[in-house]
């Protein structure tokens, strides 16, 4: 850093090194200060911790393929039997080359996505060059481990495109951060994880791909209670990111694959006699 | 629940560790290296829960880079060890408390001499020539007692190691189907999966 003394012209002196600023070790990285910390101590299983007792109930995808990212999530937000929306956006859009996926907390979710984008900006306008999906991802992952013990509760995937290619990371409040070629996060997940794991292929076309997404969160939606509302799918390519359904309604697509199948979808498959 | 389970040889280390990461009752992952890469002659397997288990090996991993920079000279296998083992100790009563995961460090020196160190989260250490890390350890300590003998070769010890997974796939409760095998040499790193 070259420091200039407007009084006085003479050669430009650099910026003294002080001894302080000697690296003897590098450290986990410092989470910002963590001024108040949940009171009854971190989350149980079952909700032991009123201030932090989110559901988690929810269903969101997105997986690998030869043309790129394909991300899918259902909208319902329900708070224990009380469903309080069907039409939530659980794809935060970071940016234009950026996208998150929501589960867990909402509030957690989006504020600390927020964050990630603003430092991803930050970062973009003093290094002349966008942060790469790796390097957002474990940004988002050093910030979580600082708070480990603190009650957030985020199961979210960092999806996007930088010069090496297309990739999806897998983050949790725990500090786990995972690359992988495909992830379903949520109550649902199980259900979704059944359809994609069967039909998945590298090599699918986008528009099979789309089909899988809608799939699997149709059938995550149908047996999952938590998960419901309407199907949003995004796709990430090398140009950035598309939404490609901006919401599905999941019970007209109960009837279409119904349909589809020549049944009537009132869920009397077994033909269950009365008498 | 991770399996990280190695051998040392004649002129050779093995460290073999299973790829998958579990939550709850979802496996999320199976292709998870577990084994870190610290230089060309030195690899570093950790087991424990995957915050921890991925902060301290990048911890460990830039750490022992800075110390070459600094220094302008690599540290050979035993000086690693103990370095790593000083990370443990110090947290062990830190504010965080100790760092939650265990490991297993192999590597072949510049003489070509291979070593084998066995690291828990308090900060133990022991230079070992068989073991393992986990579960494992209660499937595969016989087997590798049974199958051990000085001096062995590259060849006898993949099949030890192909011995050790298939008797963790037919005992061990949780299913685990792919393991990632590094080997060091004086020639560097082979990795490979079975």
């Amino acid at each position: 850093m070259i420091d200039f003394d407007p009084s006085s012209f003479g050669l430009a002196h650099t910026y003294q090194k002080e001894d302080k600023d000697e690296i003897n070790t590098l450290a986990l990285p410092s989470a910002p200060q963590v001024i108040y910390k949940s009171l009854n101590g971190p989350t149980q299983i079952n909700g032991g911790n009123k201030l932090n007792n989110f559901k988690h109930g929810t269903t969101t995808l997105g997986f690998v393929f030869k043309e790129g990212i394909l991300l899918a999530v259902d909208s319902r937000a329900s708070m224990g039997s009380f469903l309080s929306s069907e039409q939530v956006r659980k794809v935060i859009e970071i940016n234009e080359y950026l996208l998150g996926t929501m589960a867990g907390g909402a509030a957690d979710c989006q504020y600390w996505l927020a964050y990630l984008a603003n430092h991803c900006r930050t970062y973009e306008l003093k290094n002349g060059s966008k942060l790469s999906v790796a390097a957002a991802s474990k940004f988002l992952q050093g910030i979580l481990i600082g708070y480990r013990n603190s009650g957030l509760s985020m199961g979210c995937m960092i999806a996007g495109t930088d010069t090496t290619g297309q990739h999806l990371y897998y983050i949790d409040n725990d500090g786990m951060r995972l690359k992988g070629d495909i992830f379903s996060v949520g109550s649902g997940s199980t259900y979704a994880y059944g359809v994609l794991d069967n039909h998945y292929k590298y090599e699918m076309s986008l528009n099979e791909a789309v089909e899988l997404g809608i799939r699997a969160i149709y059938h995550a939606t149908h047996r999952d209670t938590a998960s419901g509302g309407v199907v949003r799918v995004y796709h990430i390519h090398q140009n950035g990111w598309t939404k490609v359904h901006d919401g599905i309604d999941v019970v007209d697509l109960h009837y279409q694959f119904a349909q589809q199948k020549g049944l009537v979808g009132d869920g009397d498959e077994a033909k269950q006699r009365l008498f | 629940m991770d399996s990280i389970f190695g051998l040392q040889g004649g002129d050779f280390v093995i460290v073999a560790c299973d790829g998958s990461i579990a939550h709850s009752i979802l496996k999320i992952k199976e292709t998870e290296d577990k084994i870190l890469k610290l230089d060309d002659h030195k690899i570093f397997g950790i087991s424990g829960e995957g915050a921890d288990r991925n902060s301290f090996g990048e911890l460990v991993h830039k750490n022992h880079s800075l110390i070459r920079y600094k220094t302008g000279a690599y540290m050979n296998l035993k000086e690693t060890a103990h370095f790593v083992r000083s990370m443990y100790a110090q947290a062990i009563r830190s504010r965080d408390g100790p760092h939650q995961c265990n490991g297993l460090l192999g590597g072949v020196d510049s003489d070509g001499t291979p070593s084998l160190y066995w690291l828990d989260y308090l900060g133990s250490l022991q230079k070992i020539t068989r073991g393992a890390q986990g579960y494992a350890n209660y499937f595969l300590l016989g087997l590798l007692d049974n199958q051990y003998k000085p001096n062995l070769t590259k060849e006898e010890g993949i099949e030890i190691i192909k011995k050790c997974i298939k008797e963790l796939q037919t005992r061990f409760l949780i299913a685990q189907n792919k393991f990632i095998v590094k080997i060091v040499t004086k020639q560097g790193i082979e990795a490979f999966t079975l």
